[in-house]
């Protein structure tokens, strides 16, 4: 990893200094060994500080929305989940490609920063750290699906049974079960909007809880809405998610909501698909829910 | 969307869609009641109530 | 030196519970908070008195993230209040420590005082006993004392201490502890021990000189530096037991409804969105500054205390590992052209 850092820093320098860029994305060590931070360089002496290492797991692709409306040129890391978020970006309109710069890095698979920080604050009984994040170790992707350079060998995705093998028990349970179930997770929602936060397909200029007239769910954080607050936002993902994880990876209450995402990935899969979001960008190619076709399902009428 | 419905654990036949036009005064008329008499059927919802 | 043996803890909650809703550090399952002893389940959750503290803060007892307010029934053209929710039921929090504690005295100094007394708050703060855990230990995270908080003397009703095997040592400081201490007076022993000392703090602050500097920098180009990493994700302020942003909501249907009260955020785009539409706090750089210069500095000048306790949450849950400490650090070097 030390080698690809480097690798970085030099394009990175070289990019800023031709003026080619005017900002570059990557990540800084933050005041922890286990703490890895995004880190926005602007000139060739910020260069310095950018790293490379395990814990290099936060999502810069989402650091783009804070760019959209500028007119900078800007060059980033990304791996390849990241880099399907830059996909979903120029998909949906949000960013020019013509102002990116993308370094690819093939990703080994991350740690997580935030877990290793619960461990140490001595506010949670310790979790043992698994050897990859539990965002990566179904990772479909490990390789960055679009780039101007790609630095790092081949990584090979990971196995995929464990994918779906928790939907698919919550699919076997009975109604009662199944609502018990999501009773018991939505109810801990303290409605931070963390994870809308942190998510890189909810980019809507005004988001649907925010809009007052009419408030479409209140701000209680009764089951009821928070159960509509999350049901609503899974749907407007449907079709767009690139399964990143970091919704997950960043609650503070430790939702599970990657099990609600990848319900509707999979259906999404079975009636329009295969489909994964965010693979390939093509002009004017949309996801399968924002297009409608002719022979779209349509047994549920 | 109805199987997310059904996944949470609501029973899907809560939620049903149809194509209508607005000339197709009778097909509504039908579909309303169908569905009033499924959700009747189905007894009142205990699930997703607001905090009242 | 009144002691109360570990393995008696649970009885004495029991006590306390039987006249009051008594709030304790639980973890459910991987979530750490204050919870009602009532909802312990013991083959789910675990008693963390012995952890250094709680990812939720125990604001949540005088301050709920979901507050009804009244509700109201139309009537013609009138409207009638139907009924006014102020709680009057007696709260306990057991095992609150010290930075949550001056949490909640930052919070009475907004409630209570300047001329405006919060009914709702009022009621639920009266009728709360609490009953802090002196800190002997600070955690990795921890810099309370850089920020005034004293850890091993909170003010609370009661104090207990950690003392090991021998248990925690007990001791009253107001007529709400005695009270208190008379309902589990027959689980106590009195014993003459020697309580431990505090070690040393591995985060530390200057905080000194802070408030008066921030006065002059609000049009530094600092912020928008400092802000650059933020996603306004709304976490610290959620974790933090001094935030008290609420908005006033209501829920009606037909011809009756409730007003709550509900937790906001200044980190949230629309928190000064205005009702023309017009937004003096539309970007991330400004309302970024505005939550710091309120821990910083408004609350220092208008309460004489800062509105950081010194607990450590933000920085250990922010995702973008935002520190308040680096943050101090940045503005007592700046350069501010004076």
């Amino acid at each position: 990893m030390k080698a690809i850092e480097n690798q970085i820093k030099e394009i990175a320098a070289r990019l800023l200094q031709s003026g080619e860029v005017n900002i570059f994305l990557a990540w800084e060590k933050g005041d922890y060994e286990y703490q890895s931070k995004p880190y926005f360089a602007r000139s060739v002496d910020d260069v310095d500080k950018i790293v490379f290492d395990q814990y290099c797991i936060h999502n810069l692709s989402n650091s783009l929305l804070k760019f959209r409306d500028s007119s900078d040129k800007i060059g980033l890391v990304v791996k390849g989940c990241d880099s399907r978020g830059i996909v979903r970006l120029l998909q949906d309109n949000q960013i020019e490609r013509s102002r990116l710069y993308i370094v690819g890095v093939a990703c080994p698979g991350m740690k997580d920063p935030l877990l290793a920080m619960k461990n140490h604050s001595g506010l949670f009984k310790v979790e043992t750290e698994p050897e990859v994040a539990a965002k990566c170790q179904t990772c479909r992707y490990p390789n960055p699906v679009i780039y101007d350079e790609l630095l790092g060998d081949q990584q090979a995705p990971r196995p995929q049974e464990a994918r779906y093998a928790q939907v698919d028990a919550i699919e076997q349970m009975t109604a009662d079960e199944r609502y018990k179930f999501f009773e018991d997770t939505l109810s801990k929602c303290i409605r931070c909007y963390a994870c809308r936060q942190a998510c890189v397909a909810c980019n809507c200029r005004l988001c649907i809880f925010d809009e007052m007239r009419p408030q479409w769910v209140g701000r209680e954080t009764s089951l009821s809405d928070n159960m509509m607050y999350h049901l609503v936002r899974a749907s407007h993902m449907a079709g767009r998610c690139i399964e990143c994880g970091e919704c997950e990876r960043v609650c503070p209450v430790n939702i599970p909501l990657m099990l609600i995402n990848r319900k509707l990935i999979k259906d999404v899969d079975k009636f329009f698909g295969p489909y994964d979001a965010g693979i390939k960008y093509e002009e004017g190619v949309k996801p399968p829910l924002s297009l409608y076709q002719e022979n779209d399902p349509d047994n549920f009428i | 969307m109805k199987n997310l419905i059904e996944y949470m654990g609501i029973e899907p036949e809560r939620f049903q869609t149809s194509w209508i036009s607005g000339s197709e005064a009778n097909k509504f008329q039908q579909t309303m009641e169908n569905l009033v008499a499924d959700i009747t059927k189905l007894g009142p919802n205990r699930k997703l109530r607001d905090m009242r | 030196m009144k002691i109360l043996k570990k393995d008696q803890i649970e009885e004495a909650l029991n006590r306390m519970a039987d006249q009051a809703e008594v709030y304790v550090p639980l973890q459910k399952g991987t979530q750490t908070g204050f919870y009602t002893w009532q909802s312990y389940d013991n083959t789910t959750d675990t008693l963390v008195l012995d952890e250094l503290n709680v990812s939720l803060p125990p604001k949540q007892v005088v301050f709920p993230p979901t507050d009804k307010m009244y509700s109201f029934k139309q009537n013609g053209v009138e409207i009638d209040i139907d009924k006014i929710y102020e709680a009057i039921e007696p709260q306990v929090v057991f095992g609150i420590r010290a930075c949550d504690l001056q949490g909640i005295a930052c919070l009475d100094l907004v409630f209570l005082t300047k001329g405006y007394e919060d009914n709702f708050y009022k009621a639920r703060r009266e009728n709360l006993t609490t009953v802090a855990q002196a800190c002997y230990q600070p955690g990795q995270a921890c810099f309370c004392s850089s920020m005034g908080v004293d850890p091993v003397h909170p003010e609370a009703d009661v104090i207990i201490s950690d003392l090991g095997e021998e248990g925690y040592a007990w001791e009253a400081q107001t007529e709400k502890g005695q009270a208190l201490t008379e309902k589990i007076a027959e689980l106590l022993e009195e014993k003459e021990v020697k309580l431990p000392e505090l070690q040393e703090f591995t985060l530390k602050v200057e905080y000194d000189g802070v408030a008066e500097k921030l006065k002059e920098m609000f049009e530094h180009p600092i912020w928008e530096q400092l802000s650059e990493p933020c996603q306004t994700c709304g976490i610290c302020t959620y974790l933090c037991p001094t935030c008290h942003c609420f908005d006033i909501q209501v829920k009606t249907w037909g011809d009756e409804g409730y007003r709550f009260r509900c937790y906001d955020s200044c980190m949230y785009e629309e928190y000064t969105r205005e009702a023309g539409g017009g937004n003096p706090r539309g970007k991330v750089s400004e309302r970024f500054r505005n939550r710091f210069l309120h821990k910083l500095e408004f609350f220092q000048e208008r309460y004489g205390t800062p509105l950081c306790t010194g607990c450590g949450r933000c920085i250990i849950a922010c995702p973008t590992g935002i520190s308040i400490i680096k943050l101090i650090e940045k503005v007592k070097e700046a350069d501010t052209g004076a």
